[in-house]
């Protein structure tokens, strides 16, 4: 049977047009993929021209494991007190924690979030609930949070938590919470904010007495450093080189969490000394 | 079993779900066997286990009949005339697992049309999979139930106001089906980037996970695809059983696509046995002799079987009703079962700190809420199939009088096209927040919302181009 020279040329047509598409299609996705991967955008430079870069330097020769840090978290940020049920079903929330020893180690290890300059959490989250401020932390908005917990799966240090129920305290007075600090309602992730309150209020301090913030007066700020007995927890402007948590930083001592995960976290340990 | 007693059964287990999920609104997320990773447990269980089945099989029903359709394969024409209200289902199944899940599910609505961020892959989820597929499909749907609805109408059938509403502006002549053609291929060329585009995002949901390994990644997101394929294909094999030809396709696609998901999960497997990385090693020996292996090996054996059978009927070039729906339920257990190790093995065992291991048991409200769920993706599968029946029927319709004319048909759908696509292009430049604070809000408020629109926008000038005629009389159709 003769073919038709017209289906040939609808064929012709159609072949074409699908091969254009699918290079067009191609490159929408490579160019989506770029966008995708693109870095962070560039951090924003403080009021006085240099970035801060918030950070944390734990020394683990000097740490009790006294869990202090733990304590003095869970009072400052309104973390509510796992009661019964929670407790029962292992629910309890911890924004300072100890890692369990790693095998062929003796000791476990304090662990807040690790603010990550390249943070997966925040990449996710599909409603911008949690973000990085431009001095680095990253910080969690509980009332955008839609419940997902994508942050908690992306997270490879597990450092989220997600309010299951309905948060209580003893006695449920209200007079014994922190101010300063909202209560999570159940159903948003929360998560350590290296109690960014307080760091507003130091600079607010700073900025009313028009004195600059001392390194003195940060490296104790958290709560977690403040009720530190052995002073294992240190606080500052990683970006300072002046500053202690800088000088700790570079120490030969320092480790990173899961470097291999590549996101770059903001708090620093110092090995133990063998 | 009858219908009228299908339909109990399943409003039954509607409502046993439905109770369950007002146990969990009411009780908290507590209710579930979810708990802090790291903690010894895991954060995603059960529903986004199956919002993951159901997403990824729906999108891989409608994919593979939006093939059918560009192709032209009238032979398939029953399979993909099913595909849609299964997809449809599929879809609306998976919205109802993630709107389970979510902690704040009417926080949900409220912010993510609001401030919903492209760069999170969630966005993709709600955008291109429960956006514009299920719209898109939806328009398909009705535009390809038009001519039966318009028929339904001349027979003065129950409801006939309905029909005659659903069905205004078809008309029995030729060029009206030829449009109906024509916007039936096009339709299907525009939404199969959409599905496939979904599909890869709903593997990167599952299988990208910082600490893992790129390769690893890459393997979990292709492994997700490709085995959303065969469980697609396992139930367009059972709507295809009745027209033979179709159903042999059916059986060699699916055993083409369970051969490749077990090769792909093998060498994962393998892989991963290989590798540095202490978390994946865990991973990989919780699959193979830890807690997980029963899991493993089953979803093996089912993928393997499910396979060997497909690919015995296609030689045989013979489909048994049985063996088909056997073999459909084997290998969506097998993808079930991928996904819930893909998602849930990796929280319990793929942490790359000493945290300890975890468990996940899933309680009673959990398989309330997903048998809930899966009971009334059935149902509306069932009322789309009764609604949407195609009959043939050569009655010309009687002539009327059509006011429109091509150059405005095209002058409307171009106009709709461009707007779309310009409003959804803005959508997303406005969604990605340029020149705003990092990683905080999109520019303006709302553009999410205005990515949807454009997106629905453009699957309109579909209907616009079918529902504007010629001006021909009908009455004229020459087939």
């Amino acid at each position: 049977m003769k073919r038709d020279p017209f289906d040939d040329d609808v064929r012709d047509s159609r072949r074409k047009l699908l091969a254009g598409l699918a290079a067009s299609a191609a490159g929408v996705m490579v160019g989506c993929a770029r966008a995708v991967a693109a870095p962070s955008a560039p951090p924003v430079q403080a009021a006085d021209g240099r970035r801060r870069q918030w950070g944390l330097v734990i020394d683990l020769d000097r740490c009790a494991r006294c869990a202090g840090c733990v304590v003095a978290c869970q009072q400052e940020n309104n973390v509510a007190p796992a009661g019964p049920r929670v407790a029962a079903r292992t629910r309890p929330i911890h924004w300072m924690d100890f890692l369990p020893p790693a095998p062929g180690s003796f000791a476990a290890t304090p662990i807040p979030c690790m603010h990550c300059q390249d943070p997966p959490c925040v990449k996710v989250c599909p409603v911008g609930a949690t973000y990085q401020t431009d001095e680095g932390i990253t910080a969690q908005i509980w009332d955008r949070c839609i419940g997902c917990r994508y942050c908690m799966a992306a997270c490879p240090y597990a450092r989220r938590y997600f309010n299951w129920s309905e948060p209580s305290w003893p006695g449920e007075d209200p007079s014994s919470l922190n101010p300063d600090v909202a209560p999570r309602p159940r159903g948003v992730v929360e998560k350590c904010t290296l109690c960014h309150h307080r760091i507003r209020a130091a600079l607010e301090r700073a900025r009313l007495d028009e004195e600059p913030l001392s390194d003195e007066a940060l490296r104790r700020l958290p709560a977690c450093a403040q009720s530190c007995p052995t002073q294992a927890i240190t606080f500052g402007d990683l970006a300072d080189p002046t500053s202690e948590v800088a000088r700790l930083a570079a120490s030969p001592r320092a480790m990173r969490l899961l470097p291999e995960a590549g996101t770059r976290p903001k708090v620093i340990y110092l090995r133990e000394s063998t | 079993m009858k219908v009228r007693q299908s339909l109990l059964l399943l409003t039954a287990l509607f409502t046993v779900g439905a109770y369950a999920w007002v146990q969990q609104a009411l009780q908290g997320d507590v209710v579930m066997d979810l708990h802090t990773i790291g903690a010894g447990g895991v954060a995603w269980g059960l529903y986004v286990v199956g919002d993951g089945f159901f997403a990824s099989t729906a999108l891989a029903i409608l994919a593979v009949a939006c093939v059918f359709r560009v192709l032209r394969l009238r032979d398939m024409e029953g399979v993909t005339r099913t595909a849609l209200p299964l997809g449809i289902a599929g879809l609306v199944a998976s919205l109802g697992c993630v709107m389970a899940d979510l902690g704040r599910p009417e926080a949900a609505i409220v912010n993510l049309p609001l401030v919903g961020r492209p760069r999170s892959p969630f966005f993709g989820t709600f955008t291109v999979v429960a956006g514009a597929s299920l719209f898109a499909s939806v328009v398909h749907l009705v535009l390809t139930s038009r001519p039966a609805w318009a028929q339904r109408a001349r027979k003065g059938e129950r409801w006939s106001w309905v029909w005659r509403l659903l069905a205004c502006g078809w008309h029995e002549t030729a060029s009206a089906k030829q449009r109906r053609e024509r916007v039936d291929f096009w339709l299907s060329l525009g939404v199969l980037p959409f599905l496939l585009g979904g599909l890869a995002i709903l593997g990167v949901v599952f299988g990208v996970r910082a600490g893992r390994p790129t390769w690893q990644s890459v393997f979990a997101v292709v492994t997700f695809v490709v085995s959303g394929g065969a469980a697609g294909c396992g139930l367009l094999l059972l709507a295809a059983h009745a027209c033979s030809r179709a159903s042999v396709i059916a059986t060699r696609m699916l055993g083409v696509f369970t051969g490749i998901t077990v090769l792909l999960v093998v060498t994962g497997q393998i892989l991963a046995l290989r590798t540095p990385y202490l978390s994946v090693h865990r991973y990989a020996r919780a699959l193979l002799d830890g807690p997980w292996s029963r899991f493993f090996f089953a979803e093996l054996g089912l993928l393997f079987l499910s396979g060997i059978v497909s690919l015995a009927m296609a030689w045989r070039k013979k489909v048994p009703l049985i063996l088909a729906a056997t073999t459909a339920l084997l290998v969506c257990a097998a993808v079930a079962l991928e996904r819930f190790l893909v998602l849930v093995a990796w929280q319990t065992h793929g942490l790359g700190l000493s945290w300890p291991a975890g468990k996940y048991n899933p309680t009673s409200i959990e398989w309330s809420v997903l048998v809930g769920v899966t009971a009334a993706a059935a149902l509306v599968f069932l009322f789309l199939i009764k609604v949407c029946r195609t009959e043939t029927s050569d009655a010309p319709e009687p002539a009327s009088p059509v006011p429109a004319g091509r150059r405005l048909r095209s002058l409307v759908t171009a106009a709709s096209l461009i707007v779309g696509l310009a409003v959804a292009a803005s959508g997303l430049a406005l969604s990605a927040g340029f020149a705003s604070a990092p990683f905080l809000d999109p520019m303006l408020p709302g553009g999410p919302l205005v990515f949807l629109a454009g997106l629905f926008l453009m699957g309109l000038a579909a209907v616009a181009y079918e529902l504007i005629s010629d001006g021909e009389v009908p009455g004229s159709a020459k087939t």
